[in-house]
């Protein structure tokens, strides 16, 4: 059993809601989509992808939870211009779609993050029951783009 | 025991069932029927074997497998822990939706064997499902067994599946299994909300891997989707063709090349004919 270290929890610390642009996210990913060096798009998932800040905690801490439960997962890293933040993308010409990083604190992961995604002034999410907003074209090529962009940071292992 | 797979065999015979083509309305018709006779008559079934099976199944799902040759039909049930908070229920197939009948199914199968191992492991009673008859045959279309799931109590798909011997090379095989092992996956398998693939999904990827199978073009890559399905992966160098499988069906391609930094992406048709031209497509992609 792993043990959180202080400095990962969130306690009273307050949200930061600014982004840097070079500020690079943690993202974990399985053995299964390591591909070649990299991380395979469809590691990715949207919407409200989990990720951490760098600004806030090592890669390390993205695995890291007291179950060990993703002890063996490899990390992945990309920066925040890379998502990227505050630029309409248009999608067959008419629908926009535009991201975000999202800082969203856990008791036990204060760096914890996600990338929200919003078509026009919508924000897609489960909790909006507004899925089928996201094109899978879109997301898809959104994905793909990422894990060209993204760096491995620590490779996954193998589970037995 | 609250969570447990049964496999029961019944004597209500398929009729319908036998032709040279198998006629899906009767096939459903019959299937309800028999259905509605196994909700009346549960305590007349055999039951052959159960075990728990809380981790294996991602829903409460109850699969019906005709077996025509021996007259009977089989129930698998897969009751879920979560039975307070049903997920929504999909349309019921009418004979408006004949694209909810597939013709090829072996994902759930395997889960079926799977499941028997889970017996044994359990050290229940239990059968034997010899899923090596379990392969596509070319020529002939007549379809040998079908497949009726159940979502409480609600018939809401049908899946028709060629039953001939054939033999699969091992090292296709383990892509055949890859599709299989992502049906055990559990809700939350990426560490973050991503559902595991469904039935669907990996009947359709099986679908795929069988077109590739037939032009002998393996992928390099199978994995479940974050997204919620199952991902079927060819990478040549710098160019790689990514095919979806999501849980709610839809089929897309990803044609990429990280040297020019192209990207293409469409939908796909599983008919044989478009799955045939798009792995020829595949091969000029990659090899061009």
């Amino acid at each position: 059993m792993a043990e959180i270290p202080v400095e990962m929890t969130t306690l009273e610390k307050p949200r930061i809601h600014h982004f840097r642009s070079d500020e690079r996210l943690y993202y974990r990913f399985h053995f299964d989509h390591w591909e070649d060096g990299g991380v395979a798009a469809e590691a990715f998932r949207l919407p409200d992808m989990s990720v951490n800040r760098s600004l806030l905690g090592p890669p390390e801490w993205t695995i890291l939870t007291e179950d060990d439960e993703y002890v063996l997962w490899g990390v992945t890293a990309f920066r925040v211009e890379d998502i990227p933040v505050g630029v309409e993308m248009p999608h067959r010409g008419v629908i926009i779609f535009t991201f975000r990083p999202e800082h969203v604190p856990l008791r036990k992961n204060y760096p914890h993050s996600e990338i929200w995604v919003f078509r026009e002034e919508d924000h897609i999410c489960r909790k909006n029951k507004n899925l089928n907003l996201l094109d899978p074209e879109f997301h898809l090529r959104w994905r793909e783009r990422l894990s060209q962009l993204a760096d491995v940071i620590i490779q996954p292992t193998e589970e037995e | 025991m609250s969570e447990v797979a049964a496999i029961v065999t019944t004597p209500y015979p398929m009729e319908g069932f036998e032709g040279e083509y198998l006629d899906k309305t009767k096939f459903y018709s019959r299937f309800r029927q028999i259905g509605n006779l196994l909700k009346e008559k549960r305590e007349k079934c055999h039951i052959q074997g159960s075990a728990t099976l809380s981790s294996l199944m991602p829903d409460r799902n109850t699969y019906l497998l005709s077996t025509p040759r021996e007259n009977t039909i089989e129930l698998f049930t897969f009751p879920h822990r979560s039975e307070q908070t049903p997920p929504p229920t999909p349309p019921e197939p009418t004979k408006e939706r004949p694209t909810l009948y597939l013709d090829a199914f072996y994902g759930v199968l395997v889960t079926f064997a799977l499941a028997a191992l889970k017996m044994q492991l359990a050290g229940e009673p239990t059968r034997a499902i010899d899923i090596s008859q379990f392969a596509l045959h070319r020529k002939r279309k007549k379809a040998s067994e079908g497949w009726i799931l159940h979502r409480r109590g609600r018939i809401n798909q049908a899946i028709l599946h060629r039953m001939q011997a054939a033999d699969v090379a091992p090292e296709w095989t383990r892509w055949f299994k890859k599709i299989h092992a992502a049906l055990l996956l559990e809700d939350g398998w990426n560490g973050d909300d991503a559902p595991p693939p469904e039935v669907i999904a990996a009947v359709n990827a099986t679908k795929f891997l069988n077109a590739m199978h037939q032009e002998s073009y393996p992928p390099t890559r199978i994995a479940a989707s974050a997204m919620g399905g199952i991902a079927v992966t060819r990478k040549v160098g710098n160019k790689k063709v990514l095919v979806e499988f999501y849980n709610d069906g839809k089929v897309y391609f990803l044609f990429s090349d990280r040297g020019s930094g192209s990207m293409d992406v469409k939908l796909l048709l599983l008919d044989q004919d478009s799955l045939t031209r798009f792995v020829a497509s595949m091969r000029d992609f990659l090899n061009g």
